[in-house]
């Protein structure tokens, strides 16, 4: 046995030395701290947030912690808790894109994922692509599908985009299905260099593809922008779907200011509304419109606007009801806290509209001010009516602060 | 089995003088190192004081004193470097110091009575059970500096921090020691692989020489083509063709197909073509 | 019986054995005589597959070398096996640890006989200490064949007494020894068959006795005429 003294010695230094170290690793990740939404408004009101989706993480810098997790449903579900093939394939996706995946893999297969993409009504889901690798200049069809939700079937329909040789990038700003014609939004960018700013021209376009027939049986132009990109500011055209109405979108151009750390404020430069099955374009006056704080998607119910500004150092709230021109502002509680007014022009919350209900979800969490609130209003009342909190249960972790970040809010 | 733990033992011991000076050289560099850092620390902070200042304020000053803090110094990252390219340098060493010089031992080792296989294995477990080594008392030493820097600066000063947070700290350490159990199992497969890939190239030279010299790198470039085959499809198709998963499965399967093949090839190169 | 026939190789474009057949019996000893680079080495490293062969085949008693051969065959090449750094104790330690052949008792007697010390290290031996060490390890393993390559070449001449001693004890009887060598006179009334190699190929293959006796001619005599050609 002496004879093998110094080779037991390693061995036992290396069985001792990784059991432990991987015994307290497992025991690290079981004593995270656990982040809940604690309720504060009893009863039925928690109903209110059962689609809502947050995804985020959870940072401990000091312990080099990083844990992704999702919310909903008032169920935390972290990257780490999922099996190992649900982690690798980002089980943290969206739902339907999720479920897409492992019903149809093969269909789904090197398919970019963006939920502009994509409309799902009772029995039908619209998928639309253009497929595009990293050797080619840019995409050049339209790769159109129906799922027939009742038997799985799939059918497409692969076009040219029209034209497509005249444009530099065509993006799919919406979809929408409508029986058996799904129907496209794009937003086709045409480059102009002019000195040093780069200039654009994007086009909008509706274009119906009729599944029976296989065919794009019509292309229709819906407007022209002019997009100017300087060193501080950007324009850009967002769609936004009315699900207030059946086949209402609303085409907004936008543009934001950047400082010195990012995206800034955003104005509103013009706005549309655009029924996709009467073809009936109306154009609204915007201009007198404060700028709204950050630059994320606009939200939009039932023809009204909402999103948050800055005035004179106070947070509020705007709705624009764009067909009536009435402007609103409202003071919400967690808005007008003066500590979230960063740099006096901009609020970092999300705002989201869904159902007529109007929820407002912090970007950021921290351990010294736990306590930053989830609220859902009626809008029609304004009225708050669901409050949670976000909870962490931090005694296993030494009490080490932690952060929240936040990085999209949407509804599943 | 025996005959292959008795040479798994005199392979280890050939390799225990150079080992336990490696050993040494990372204790005194990085102990000292952080011993030092600890005492200029403290000084500073002492003279801080004694110009009247705050407690506050110094902190706010010089800030806390925190262990993982000082993993990128060279005194920290230098010995663990220089061990790891030590036991690189070693995976070929280990053959060539067989042939090499007026050292024939390679005549011994390859009329042994037993499968040449063993000796082809212990060498194997010889640079494995070296590496981990070095990670395990790499972890021991951070545990050492951890207790001393407890010992040198007051608490007021001090962020503590235990060992499993400080190797999180730092990527290479990440990897030396990660997070979960299957994650460590993948990393000690992938070691492996490596090896024997090397190993086969340098039986290749073995065998053939100048021109095995050139068979060699081709083989292990070939090897590290087809492990890397999916992700290489990926590429060449410009876009993500498979799911995180299925790629992870393919990899699992031309990682095993390069190590059961490098196996065999290493085996039918040591019985029939190695020359001495 | 070592039986190696039609024995082909080449390094690259160089072909080292051209075509080389004998058999060396147990109980014999055989020397493969050439000049240096006719391949004597080459052909002793074959036989222990310690070098492919492209052509031809070697059997030891009627098989396929295996690893089992080992105990049964050992080599005494013409530079130490064993690592310098260890003590003479050491690399018998090594032995008993790793052949069931090895006689610790004769090993010992032969430690004596060369007047060697256990506690001597390798690296610190001279020259002729170093081979008396390497030929006692294969001495001291109790196997049919010993290999021995060039077991004199640069020893000084007490150590090359010593040496031929050997060959006359009962260290030898009964096993099969092929030796090479390239000056035979030495050891040459030691020797029973004799194989003259020239450029990879066997020129003469004769046993020492019948020529002695038929012919009248010592070995040297025939490799006069052989090589004089």
């Amino acid at each position: 046995m002496k004879k093998y003294s110094k080779l037991i010695g390693i061995t036992v230094l290396i069985v001792s030395v990784y059991s432990i170290f991987l015994f307290s690793a497992e025991r690290l990740n079981e004593s995270m701290p656990k982040l809940s939404l604690k309720n504060y408004s009893n009863g039925e009101s928690a109903s209110h947030i059962e689609d809502l989706v947050i995804d985020g993480s959870m940072d401990i810098q000091e312990y080099g912690v990083f844990e992704p997790f999702r919310l909903l449903d008032n169920e935390v579900t972290y990257k780490s808790e999922l099996s190992l093939f649900d982690r690798l394939d980002n089980g943290l996706s969206l739902k339907t894109f999720y479920q897409l995946e492992k019903k149809h893999p093969s269909f789904m297969r090197g398919k970019e994922e963006h939920y502009t993409y994509l409309d799902e009504t009772d029995d039908q889901i619209g998928f639309v692509y253009t497929p595009f690798t990293m050797w080619d200049s840019f995409p050049t069809t339209f790769e159109v599908s129906l799922i027939d939700k009742d038997d799985d079937e799939i059918t497409t329909i692969v076009e040219d985009i029209p034209n497509y040789e005249a444009y530099s990038y065509v993006d799919v700003a919406d979809v929408y299905v409508d029986e058996d014609i799904v129907y496209v939004t794009s937003i086709h960018v045409k480059n102009h260099t002019s000195g040093e700013d780069l200039d654009q021209t994007e086009e909008l376009f509706v274009h119906a593809f009729d599944m029976t027939e296989g065919d794009l049986v019509n292309t229709e132009l819906i407007e022209t922008f002019d997009q100017s990109m300087t060193e501080s500011t950007s324009d850009y055209v967002e769609v936004i779907r009315d699900e207030a109405s059946d086949d209402e979108i609303y085409i907004v151009q936008k543009a934001v200011a950047f400082n010195e750390y990012g995206p800034d404020t955003t104005a509103i430069k013009k706005a549309y509304s655009y029924s996709i099955k009467s073809k009936e374009l109306e154009a609204y006056e915007v201009s007198e419109l404060d700028d709204y704080s950050g630059y994320g998607p606009l939200q939009l119910y039932d023809g009204t606007l909402y999103y948050l500004t800055v005035k004179e150092g106070d947070g509020k709230l705007v709705s624009y009801n764009l067909a009536k021109d009435e402007e609103k502002y409202y003071t919400l509680p967690q808005v007008n806290d003066s500590s979230q007014v960063a740099g006096d022009t901009t609020l970092d919350d999300f705002v989201h509209v869904k159902d007529g209900k109007l929820y407002i979800v912090p970007t950021y969490v921290n351990s010294y001010d736990a306590g930053s609130n989830v609220y859902v209003y009626d809008l029609d009342s304004m009225e708050t009516i669901f409050v949670g909190e976000f909870v962490v249960d931090n005694t296993a972790a030494d009490q080490s602060p932690f952060e929240l970040n936040i990085y999209e809010v949407y509804f599943n | 089995m025996k005959s292959f733990i008795k040479l798994l033992n005199f392979e280890f011991n050939r390799f225990f003088k150079l080992y336990v000076t490696l050993f040494i050289f990372m204790f005194v560099v990085q102990v000292g190192g952080i011993v030092i850092s600890a005492l200029s620390y403290n000084r500073t902070v002492n003279n801080h004081l004694a110009e009247g200042i705050a407690e506050s304020s110094v902190i706010e000053a010089v800030g806390m004193f925190s262990l993982a803090g000082h993993m990128y110094h060279l005194y920290f990252v230098g010995p663990l470097f220089l061990s790891l390219i030590g036991i690189l340098f070693y995976t070929f060493f280990i053959w060539y110091r067989d042939w090499l010089g007026k050292n024939t031992f390679i005549y011994r080792l390859l009329t042994l009575p037993s499968s040449r296989m063993n000796v082809y294995f212990s060498k194997l477990l010889t640079i494995f059970l070296t590496g981990l080594g070095v990670a395990a008392f790499q972890l021991i030493i951070i545990f050492l500096q951890n207790q001393l820097v407890h010992l040198i600066v007051p608490d007021v000063f001090r962020v503590d921090l235990s060992t499993v947070y400080v190797t999180r700290h730092f990527s290479l350490l990440l990897t030396m020691f990660p997070v979960n159990v299957s994650e460590f199992i993948s990393y000690q497969l992938l070691s492996i692989l490596f090896i024997v890939v090397i190993f086969t190239a340098i039986l290749l030279e073995r065998s053939y020489r100048l021109i095995g010299l050139v068979y060699g790198v081709v083989y292990a470039f070939v090897m590290f083509l087809i492990f890397l085959s999916p992700t290489i499809v990926q590429f060449i198709l410009g876009y993500e063709y498979f799911y995180p998963s299925e790629l992870v499965m393919l990899l699992v399967v031309t990682g095993v197909i390069v190590l059961v093949s490098s196996l065999l090839f290493s085996r039918y190169l040591m019985n029939k073509k190695v020359t001495v | 019986m070592i039986d190696v026939k039609h024995v082909k190789k080449s390094y690259g474009r160089k072909r080292v054995l051209k075509d080389i057949s004998f058999t060396a019996e147990k109980g014999e000893i055989t020397c493969l005589v050439g000049v240096n680079g006719s391949g004597k080495t080459t052909i002793l490293n074959a036989i222990m597959n310690l070098t492919p062969i492209q052509e031809g085949n070697i059997l030891i008693d009627g098989k396929q070398l295996t690893k089992e051969t080992y105990e049964r065959m050992t080599y005494i090449p013409d530079t130490i096996t064993m690592l310098p750094s260890m003590k003479i104790q050491d690399a018998f330690a090594f032995m008993k640890e790793h052949y069931h052949a090895w006689n610790e008792k004769r090993a010992t007697e032969l430690l004596s006989f060369f007047k060697l010390e256990k506690e001597e290290k390798i690296q610190s031996l001279s020259k002729g200490n170093k081979a008396k060490v390497n030929m006692l390890l294969g001495l001291a393993l109790d196997v049919d064949y010993i290999l021995m390559d060039e077991p004199f070449s640069g020893i000084d001449i007490f150590s090359r007494e010593q040496i031929t001693d050997v060959f006359t004890s009962h260290l030898i009887a009964d096993r099969g020894v092929i030796i090479t060598t390239h000056e035979i006179q030495d050891i040459e009334h030691l020797i029973d068959q004799v194989v003259l190699l020239d450029e990879g190929v066997v020129v003469r293959q004769f046993y020492a006795e019948n020529v002695r006796e038929e012919e009248g001619k010592s070995i040297v005599d025939v490799m006069r005429e052989v090589y004089r050609q």
